[in-house]
């Protein structure tokens, strides 16, 4: 079983990336992510949910604090904050790398 | 190759030629013998058994004391080593090792395996999923004695091509029986098998008079049983029930995993889910009965 990576800083300017290893499902209201490698799975709801599907490798965070803020009419400081803390998480967990 | 045959004897055959070539021969140094294939592996289980999946060759290979076994998927052959003066390795030769393999072979062909007990009613079907110990074999030998047909005790194959509904197909392998199977169906003790020390009494399902097995039907319950002091069913989402499957996908192959939890999900949205709590497992009939009625798909 692989070491979950370390957790990185992320700017403005980083570039979320779903990682490969990673399959996923929707029942109804959340999103369910299987890491192939470690075994372990999560579920995603909200706009942990809209923020995983923007990790595409081309959006960066600041597009991704910009476009969540519009959809959800939220402040973009508590966006950002979210944001961060879920993509912490998720690097941690060895879902998502910065494609920057 | 008796205990192969034993586990499958209530298995439909079919002539002509065979989708898959599993081997099992006697070796005095398994492991030694079965070279591990080239390029990175995932260890996917190692608690009692060596389970590496190696995705450059879509190869799997499981090791323990006095056995191994190679699955290679692409060719959908089996090569099984074990020491044949182990018992114990040759129980597993025939059952743990051999149903890993055929596992494999099935997702990697569309069929889906879920660690279910499951039972119908007119072509209806009730799943009941969970981890062992949670009195899936009892409670689908209960509704089969009440004259629902049975589909399996342990596990069934799943095929879901949405928009289709899903449908299960029967996977009758022996019914595992624990002590409180046999205080409930006491008349199967004369019928089962005693295994090896460590293992539970068995009995394949074709040897039981009053079991009627169906092949296929169409699932329209999905329940979780859970031990309880009185017979409650409680709704469940799908969201929940796709939790509760999800352990059932195998990290091989990452797109037939993808397929696999596509499955399961496909399968948690079609179906209604409920938690099951329940002590006499004979109340169970009557109880899941009313979820068959109005729902379509009788085969």
């Amino acid at each position: 079983m692989n070491e979950a990576t370390p957790p990185r800083a992320w700017m403005e300017s980083s570039v979320p990336r779903r990682s490969t290893a990673v399959v996923e499902q929707r029942a109804n209201d959340s999103l369910v992510l299987v890491h192939i490698d470690t075994g372990r799975y999560y579920a995603l709801e909200g706009t942990g949910d809209v923020i995983w599907h923007l990790c595409d490798g081309q959006s960066t965070l600041g597009h991704i604090v910009a476009a969540v803020s519009a959809q959800f009419g939220a402040d973009p400081r508590t966006v950002r904050a979210d944001a961060l803390e879920l993509l912490t998480e998720l690097s941690r967990e060895g879902l998502i790398d910065d494609a920057s | 190759m008796e205990g192969v045959a034993s586990r499958f004897s209530a298995f439909e055959t079919a002539e002509g030629t065979p989708d898959a070539i599993v081997e099992i021969l006697a070796d005095s140094e398994p492991a030694a013998s079965l070279a591990r294939p080239a390029g990175r592996s995932r260890r996917l289980f190692e608690e009692e058994h060596e389970l590496d999946y190696y995705p450059d060759s879509g190869t799997l290979r499981l090791v323990d004391i006095g056995i191994a076994a190679l699955c290679d998927t692409p060719s959908a052959s089996v090569r099984i080593l074990v020491k044949d003066d182990d018992a114990r390795a040759v129980h597993l030769a025939s059952h743990l090792f051999f149903s890993l393999c055929l596992a494999e072979l099935l997702r990697s062909r569309g069929r889906y395996p879920v660690h279910a007990a499951c039972v119908s009613l007119d072509g209806r079907a009730v799943l009941f999923a969970g981890p062992s110990g949670a009195g899936k074999s009892t409670l689908s030998l209960a509704c089969a004695r009440s004259g629902w047909s049975f589909l399996g005790d342990d596990v069934v194959l799943v095929i879901a091509d949405e928009p289709r509904e899903p449908i299960v197909r029967a996977f009758p392998d022996e019914i595992d029986l624990t002590q409180e199977s046999l205080r409930f169906f006491p008349d199967l003790g004369s019928l089962s098998l005693a295994g090896p020390a460590w293992e539970k009494r068995h009995v394949p399902p074709n040897h039981i008079a009053w079991l009627r097995l169906a092949s296929e039907a169409r699932p329209a319950a999905l329940v979780f049983p859970e031990r309880g002091p009185v017979a409650r069913l409680s709704p469940l989402s799908s969201d929940a029930a796709l939790i509760e499957l999800v352990p059932n996908v195998v990290r091989t192959d990452t797109r037939v995993a993808q397929r696999h939890l596509d499955t399961l999900g496909a399968l948690a949205r079609a179906v209604p889910a409920f938690r099951l709590e329940i002590d006499d497992p004979f109340a169970a009939p009557g109880l899941l009965a009313p979820l068959l009625e109005g729902r379509a798909g009788a085969r």
